[in-house]
Formats: C-alpha cells, structure tokens, sequence
C-alpha cells in the first residue's frame, strides 16, 4: 500500500523503510533508529496501512504518541496525507490538551482509525470506563522521539500506559522511533519488554554534518571566560542574512533575549524579520512564530531548546549553536533542524562565546565524526510516578493488588519492583501512609467487597484527572501587560527581586514593572536601556560524558603537538602559548592542578575536564576531606572544566594532593557526600517534583484564580513535616537518591576517582590566573556581582595578560 | 558569611537566644520561638498560628502527618511560661480554615487552652474570615481590625493600610523569610522585620511558607533558626 503511495509520489523508498514495514508486516515490535530528518515516521506508520483498508469495522486501529504537543498538528496532516491519498475508510484525529471539549466528547464514544496524541492524554484516556471497549480494535502504538521521552518520568508513564494496553493485547505490536544513541537495546526493552524478538532497523545512511565555527579574525577579541559572548557579536551577525532563513540556538533563556536584544540594535531594519522563542513565553506567542518560521516570513529566530525538537522548518538553510555544544546527541538533533530531508548535509555554525569553546566545538566535531554519542538512561523504578498510578489505575473499574503488580512488574521501568515497596505506595495513596492509617477522614481509595481498590469520591477523581503528568516546573509568575494581556512567565524568585518602576529585558522587548501581586508581574511597555534580564534556574547545563571525554582527548593531543590539525585549534595558539607559559597543558594520563594568590586569597584549581555535574560532587567532596586533615574555610567552585577551592589563608594543596589515595578514595563515598553537601536542602528541592506527581500536592483548578490558594501547599512544607513526623517516608528516600544520582552522577564520580587515583597530578604555581582558571574564577564571581561589573574587571584581567 | 552561619548553628549554650531591641523608646525581647515578649505590657505577641492548617490538608488529600498543631502549641505554651506573659496578642490569621477546624482539632485546642491561664485577644486576619465565630470554649477575645496599646497600632496586614494616626504599626501576614547565600549553602529563615512605619513578625506556625524581605537601608532584619535570634547580615554579605 504505501509502496503504491511512495511510487505516486516518486519517491524510492529507503532501505530501513522497507525493513521497517516487512517486519511490521509480519507482526514484530521494534525501534527505528535513524538521523533526525531521515523519514522515521513513514517508516513505522508505512507498514499498518494495510489495517485501515477495509472491511475491518471501525475504530482505534494505529495509536501514534508524540511528547510534544506543539508537533502534532504537522504529524497529523502528515500522517493524513497517504491516507487520503489511498482513499482509505480512515478518520486520522488528535486528541491532545488543546482539542477542544467536543471533539474529545466525540472521541469518548468512538476513536478514530489512527489517533495521535500526547503520553499525558493517553494516560488520561485510559482512565475513562470506555476506555477497554474504545482501545478494544488496536493494532500498533507508535512512540515518536522515544529517546526523549526515555529520559525522563514522561517514559515511565509511556511504559506503565503500554503495560495497560497490554493487559488488552499482550502481542500489541510496539514500534519507537528514535535518535542515534548508545544503548538501542536498552530503549528497546523499555519500549516492548514483552517481544523479545522485537527488531532494531538502523539507516546505514549517513547524514552528513558540516560543523564550522566562526573564528574572529583577531583571536584576542574573544573573551577567555564568560558565557554571553555578545563582546564579539559582530562576528556572528555579520554571518547572518535575512535571505537565508536561519535558526539561531542559545543554552539559556537569558542568553536568548540578550542576543536577541544585541541583533535588533545592530540591525534594526530587520526587526519585522527576527524572532524570539523560548520557553518562557505566553505558548500562543509561541505558535504564532512557529508559523511564521514555516511560511518564510520571519527569518532569523534566536531560540533556546525549546526548539530542539518538533516542528519541522523546512525553510531554515542554516543552524547557530551559541556557546559551548554541551552534549554531542545535542548539538547533532540542533543540526539536523536545517533542510529537514534525507541524505542533505546539515549545515552547523559553531559562535563561541568565550575561547575555549573553540576547542569544544573542535572536539565535538571529532565525537560526531567517530560516532560518540551519549547513552540515554531511563529512571528506574521512580516511587512518584508509581503512587500516581496507582491513583490513575484506581478511576473506573479500578484494580485489584495482584493483577496490578503484575501488569506494573512487565515494564522494565519496574520490572524488579518489590511487593513491600509496591504496598508502602498503596498504603500511602489509599491511606495517606501508617502515620495516618488511624484516621479515617483522610482514605483516598477504598477497597471493595470483591477485593478491588477504586477511588472514593468524584471529586478526587476529577482532581487527579487534572494533575495526571511528571512534568513539573519552577513556580512560575505570570507576566502580563496591565490591560491583562498575556506575555510569558518568569521565576518566583525573581519577580520577587523586581521593584515597581524597575526595567526589564524579556520577550524581546523593555517593559517596565507596575507592579506584583497574586502571582502575576502587571508590566507596561517602556523605552530605553539599563533593563535586567531574568535569569531562570536550572538554566546551567552540564557536559555530557562523551563531550568530556572528547575535550579531555583534544587537550591531550595539543600538549602532544598533534592538535594543529583544525582550524580552532590553529586560532587558539596564542591562548595555549600562555597557558603553556604560564602553567602547562596535560597530556595523556596527567591531571594538572594550578595553586595561585590573588588579591582574593589563595587558589587551588583542579582540572579534571569531566563536565558540571561530577565536579560539583568533586568539590565538595574534596573539600571536605581535606577540611577533615587541615580544616580551612573554603569557598567552592566547579566548571564543566574543573574546580576551584578558594582559601583566604596559605592552604597546604600540595600536600593534599599528594595523599592521592586517600583523597580520591572510594570507600565511606556516600557518607562523605552527605557530610560535605547540604544534600536536605537540595533533596528538599528536588521533592517539589516528586510531592506533585505523587500527588502530595494539588497546582490547584486551573483557570480559577481565587482557586481557594489556601490549600494550595509548597512541598517544601511537606519536605520538612514528613522529615520531623515521618521521617521513613520512601519518597523522601527517592529525593535524597534522586538527588545523589541525577545531580552527582555517583556512577560517574566513581569513575572520575578511580581515574584520578591512576593519574599523575602535575602541579604548578602561577603567578596569576591561567586560560583554564580564568572561567572558573569568572563563573563563581558572576553569582556574586553584577554582569557589568564583571565584564569590566574580565577584561581587566585580560588586558593584563596581553599587555605582558 | 560561613562565620555567620557558624555563630547561628552553635548558638550559647544555655542561652535562651532572645535577643533584646529597642523599638519607639519601648524595649522588646524577640524570641526564637517566633513570637515577641513586650515586657512593659507583660504581652506576648504572636501572628499567623494557622490552627488547623495540617488538618486541612489532610481532608483535601495531601497526606502530611498528624503532629504540626501539637508542636506548635506546646512552643506557645513554652513561651507564656518561660517569659511574665499575663495577655497574649495574636495579630491576626490564627485559625487557616473552616476545614481544619474539625472536631478532634477543636478538642486538641480547647484541652491546650486550660493550660494556659492567660488573657488572649485576636486582631483578626483574613484567614479568621473563614468563620463566623470562633469557638467560644477557645476563651480568646476578638478585637476588630486594630488595636492600639502603648503607642503601637496592632494590625494583621499593615503591608497594605495606612496608621490611622501617627502610630506605628506592628503586624505579620506577610510570613517574611529572609534569604541568606554562602558560597556553597543557600538558606532561608523566618525574620522579624522592623521597616519605618511597621514592623513584621514571622509566622508563628511551623507549618507556613513565606515571603522573602530585602533588607532596605531604612529597615532592620532580625532571623531565627528555632533556637537563637540574630540580625541579618548586612548588604554585600552575600545577597544575591
């Protein structure tokens, strides 16, 4: 069938497309993995056509499932167009939190033949009692961008919804489509534990990547530490062309609207042209842009990864990557968004913002080359995500233990569940836990004659509808103009900071504040400079292992003499040459550790090139056993390059590292970690999500504004009464291990250690802060001045080392 | 900074941590149990107790533990005994809401209350909305919107009225937390803010969040961690 619709359409079909529909054809599971733009969809939805032909009766016969709900509207009238054209007896239908109320009263009485929607809305659905009768005729379940759903809680419920479906069809055939990754096998048995004969049909076509990188013909220009890079935006906008659409990505939010803000006032007869896009802003806004990209009107968008998936851009010719790459998968899915089409090189232009990006992007170019990407590992066994659905499954006809834990135990997500975890969650979603098993107002669930658990009452249930979903997100405070238009949110915290009549850069424009209340920041347009930018948390993202990996090589090979070989490289000569001068590169099994005195006190630098996340571990870690020999009073900072111990007295470093075994030692890990971190406060953090999709906490209706705000509660709260009142609480345990796991990466800090047990440290004193120490001094001043300032005294600094 | 934060974790031994201000040419000893003693008046003041709060969580299905009231009244009461307590003030918001008034918590606070032999009077807030009446049994005088004694004008949220003369103005509603930064720890603690025209006391209960101050020039911060009441440390000393 789609053979003839291929051949209509003159297009030869690639090879993994026809793997893909031969294997569907004959009853398989399995993962197509393939380049962003290579023709996944048509390959796993090509081979069920044949199930739409007639004279099967009616109903839900292909289940299509797209984390995003922004992508579906193009998925859809992709996934129409062989239908009609075949003439096939098929309605193809979204079902997302955007359809409107009639369409999904509609759909709750009957499905369309092929119904694309969202993990959230399908979790959703099946919460309906018609859900056994309108799920009864379905054949395949499709999961697009499953490497990015595998990531995060959203998979789970991925997982946990398929275990359901299979309740109905144990050979439900289950296909993910997917990025290059590194552990295939693992996605695959996440995605259909139940086929071991589930196939995994990679593209043996490569999709080139051209990755160049803008060098500044005066290489000095550049900063040596910063992130903004908007010192040098020159470089780039010159580079930039309304005639040729481009797609240009920051890392943070913040970076967004600064370099938005720098093009409009370089450019100011583009700005009908240029357009903004990030997370942050109002989602109708959003989507008026994402149209205008489509139909060529806007033609250069500074956007953040709010655009790294989704949509596809067929006019962009061009892709900017701002900054360091931070990950190799990223920065080739950032790629792969220009000329979304098969076999067509994608086109990267790599600006850095401070020099040693260059040597990033020179090193993820090699990665990319070698096929080095970062492996996707699933949550395992997440307790929140279990106790909501427990809730979940607990709406319409309900469940009973056994049944349940067996259809929980055949995801692979929980796969090893035990029975008393599996019971401590029941008890606490039915119960409220043992310390409120005694008091009966609170029961939740209640458990029948027949021995099935159903929800109580209705108006829990129609409360769980609403909070079903792991995505959670920062309090947020609506930013509105005065009349009551709507422009975006910002973090809690810093509309906190704001004071009426203050300025502020967001959305691409000056507004002016009027005033807070109610969790809404009422703004007025206003001209002129001086503004503040919010900064939004979590904004900082760590290296990937594999770029670490990657950077660590590429050091290696200069301080070999064999890195000349790329451009950057050849740029970077007068940075290395100081560094060199100054200090020295490590090579190959060397670890360098640079002991300075500045005005501030006395520097100890350790670089370990291993990314954020485990040198943050690191640090604190170390700090802690060295305090425990010679106590000191440090202060703290950790790069995605190394670390910096800043000591206001003489701090014996060489020593220290001398003792490398007992420094970098495995043994009493974890309780030195938790000595040294202020683990409470972070798991503390970290519980806001885990409160709300255990459903600890209610966001309240949405829509009411006077939603009765006092019962709305901060899990923070929560944190602290379960911590004093009931302290074995499993979910506390889960935060405080979410915690060690996702913001210290225990695996990989295990490893750094052993590594750096291994290594040879070599240890220099500098008579000033070097290329490498400059960023990390930059990076822990930059939380304690203002940007100003600090450019100004960067530069200073700078100034210094050139003028000698 | 880290010395700050020293000197809160390892408070005197055997201090009570009250700390004595001046305020208006009246001397007031603030207390960190979260309440202020007024020795002229032989008052205790207290704002934001929230009877009730945890109960009404727990009947709208969030599942915190039974325990937030009982702490909370024994530290009030640990106050009126510790301190020359004859009459205790509470400016406002000291029950949450109808919900959490149910009958075991009404019982809990009416046994607490015979404990207690003190005059208590209520300035009212907008959670105290939430009932017509209090229970008669809670023995707690309701005064209207503001009170004046000594020179002071007690009011629930005097963030948001002007004095009705030149007094100033003593209040809570606000729940003021203030934010402290160190190199590695970020912390938050309720404080007792005193600004021009009024003064803000933190929540009394344990079970409230709050607001975060800044420190104006013009205003004194004062923060407690539950055991010791300190000035905050002043700008530049690690403000974000």
């Amino acid at each position: 069938m789609i053979e003839h619709w291929f051949e209509a359409q003159g297009w030869e079909p690639h090879s993994f497309q026809t793997d893909c529909w031969a294997a569907q054809r004959a009853g398989c599971s399995g993962l197509v993995q393939v380049p962003t733009g290579s023709g996944k969809t048509y390959a796993a939805y090509g081979g069920c056509l044949d199930l739409l032909k007639l004279p099967e009766p009616p109903g839900l016969r292909i289940l299509y499932i797209t984390p995003l709900r922004a992508m579906t509207r193009d998925l859809e009238l992709a996934l129409r167009k062989p239908v009609e054209a075949l003439s096939l007896p098929a309605a193809v239908e979204s079902r997302t939190g955007d359809t409107s109320s009639t369409v999904r009263t509609r759909q709750r009485r009957r499905l369309p033949e092929v119904l694309l929607t969202t993990p959230e809305s399908l979790t959703l659905l099946l919460t309906y009692a018609e859900a056994p009768r309108l799920f009864a005729r379905l054949d395949t379940v499709i999961v697009d961008e499953w490497h990015e759903l595998l990531a995060s809680k959203r998979g789970t419920q991925v997982e946990l919804a398929l275990a359901r479906l299979r309740q109905w069809h144990p050979q439900l055939k289950t296909w993910g489509l997917s990025a290059t990754l590194a552990n295939p096998q693992q996605a695959l048995t996440h995605l259909a534990p139940h086929d071991a004969e589930a196939v995994h049909i990679t593209a043996r076509i490569n999709r080139p990547i051209e990755i160049e990188s803008i060098i500044p013909v005066d290489i000095r220009s550049v900063p040596w530490a910063g992130n903004m890079g908007l010192r040098i935006a020159d470089a780039l906008i010159e580079r930039l062309d309304p005639a040729v659409p481009t797609l240009v990505f920051t890392n943070t939010r913040n970076q967004a609207e600064m370099w938005h803000d720098a093009l409009l006032q370089a450019k100011p007869e583009w700005s009908s042209l240029i357009g903004l896009h990030h997370g942050s802003l109002d989602r109708e806004g959003r989507e008026v842009l994402e149209r205008a990209i489509k139909d060529g009107s806007i033609r250069i968008v500074i956007a953040t990864s709010s655009l790294d998936l989704g949509v596809d851009f067929s006019p962009i010719e061009q892709v900017v990557q701002i900054g360091s790459p931070k990950g190799i998968a990223r920065l080739m899915q950032r790629a792969g968004r220009s000329n979304h089409r098969l076999g067509e090189t994608s086109r990267l232009i790599c600006m850095p913002a401070s020099a040693l990006h260059l040597l990033e992007f020179a090193a993820a170019r090699e990665a990319v080359a070698r096929g080095e990407i970062e492996a996707i590992l699933p949550p395992q066994e997440p307790l929140d995500v279990l106790c909501q659905h427990l809730i979940t499954r607990s709406l319409a006809e309900g469940f009973d233990e056994d049944g349940l834990l067996a259809e929980i135990r055949s995801t692979a997500a929980y796969a090893d569940l035990s029975h008393a975890r599996f019971d401590w969650a029941l008890q606490l979603v039915a119960y409220g836990g043992k310390t409120l098993r005694s008091y009966p107002d609170y029961q939740k669930l209640a458990k029948q004659e027949d021995g099935h658990w159903q929800i109580r009452e209705n108006k829990m249930a129609r409360r769980h509808r609403m909070m079903i979903g792991t995505i959670t997100s920062e309090t947020s405070v609506q930013v509105r103009f005065v009349n009551g238009a709507r422009i975006g949110h910002v973090e809690e915290s810093f509309a906190g900071r704001l004071r009426p009549g203050q300025k502020i850069l967001f959305a691409g424009r000056t507004l002016q504040v009027h005033r807070f209340r109610d969790m809404t920041l009422f703004v007025r347009s206003a001209k002129g400079k001086r503004a503040e930018v919010p900064r939004w948390m979590g904004g900082k993202m760590p290296f990937s292992n594999q770029l670490a990996q990657a950077l660590r090589r590429s050091f290696q090979e200069i301080a070999e003499g064999e890195g000349g070989s790329s451009p950057e490289v050849e740029a970077l000569q007068p940075l290395f040459a100081t560094q060199q001068e100054l200090s020295t590169i490590p090579k190959a099994g060397e670890v360098l550790v640079e002991l300075c005195q500045t005005r501030e006190g006395f520097h100890g630098f350790c670089f370990t090139f291993e990314g954020r996340v485990v040198n943050d571990g690191l640090a604190a870690l170390l700090a802690y056993r060295m305090g425990q020999v010679r106590p000191a009073t440090f202060t703290i900072a950790a790069s995605d390059y190394g670390i910096e111990w800043l000591c206001p007295e003489r701090y014996p470093f060489k020593e220290m590292f001398r003792e490398r075994e007992s420094l970098f030692s495995e043994e009493h890990l974890l309780r030195d970690t938790l000595e040294s971190i202020n683990v409470g406060e972070l798991a503390k953090r970290q519980f806001r999500g885990i409160a709300r999709i255990a459903g600890l906490t209610f966001d309240g209706y949405p829509g009411s504004r006077k939603s009765g705000k006092q019962l709305q509660i901060s899990s923070g709260l929560i944190y602290d009464v379960f911590s004093r009142y009931d302290p074995d609480n499993l979910l506390l345990q889960q935060a405080q291990q979410e915690v060690l796991e996702t913001q210290f990466e225990e695996t990989r800090l295990r490893e750094t250690l052993r590594r750096l047990r291994e290594s040879t440290f070599v240890l220099r004193d500098t008579p000033r802060p070097t290329p490498l120490s400059l960023p990390l001094i930059a990076d822990r001043l930059t939380s304690m001045l203002s940007t100003e300032a600090l450019e100004k005294r960067l530069a200073r600094i700078q100034q210094q080392w050139t003028d000698s | 900074m880290d010395r700050f934060l020293n000197r809160l974790r390892q408070p005197n031994p055997g201090d009570d941590g009250a700390l004595a201000v001046t305020l208006q040419g009246e001397s007031l000893m603030l207390l960190p149990e979260r309440a202020v003693f007024w020795p002229s008046q032989s008052a205790l003041l207290v704002a934001d107790l929230h009877w009730g709060k945890d109960e009404a969580f727990r009947r709208q299905g969030s599942p915190v533990p039974p325990g937030v009231l009982t702490a909370d009244l024994k530290r009030l009461k640990h106050c009126i005994d510790r301190w020359p307590v004859e009459r205790v003030y509470i400016l406002g918001d000291l029950i949450h809401n109808r919900e959490g008034m149910s009958e075991d918590v009404v019982h809990e606070i009416v046994a607490w209350r015979e404990t207690v032999p003190v005059e208590m009077i209520l300035i009212p807030g907008n959670h105290d909305r939430h009932l017509a009446q209090l229970p008669l049994s809670f023995i707690i005088q309701v005064m209207p919107y503001a009170l004046t004694v000594a020179g002071f004008e007690m009011t629930h949220d005097p963030t948001s009225r002007s004095p009705s003369s030149d007094d100033y103005m003593i209040g809570g509603h606000v729940h003021p937390l203030f934010r402290i930064r160190s190199s590695n720890d970020l912390i938050m603690l309720p404080c007792f803010y005193f600004g021009p025209d009024y003064a803000l006391l933190p929540a009394f209960s344990e079970f409230t969040g709050g607001f975060v101050v800044n420190a104006e020039r013009d205003a004194d911060v004062y923060l407690t961690d539950g055991r010791v009441v300190l000035p905050a440390p002043r700008r530049g000393f690690g403000r974000e």
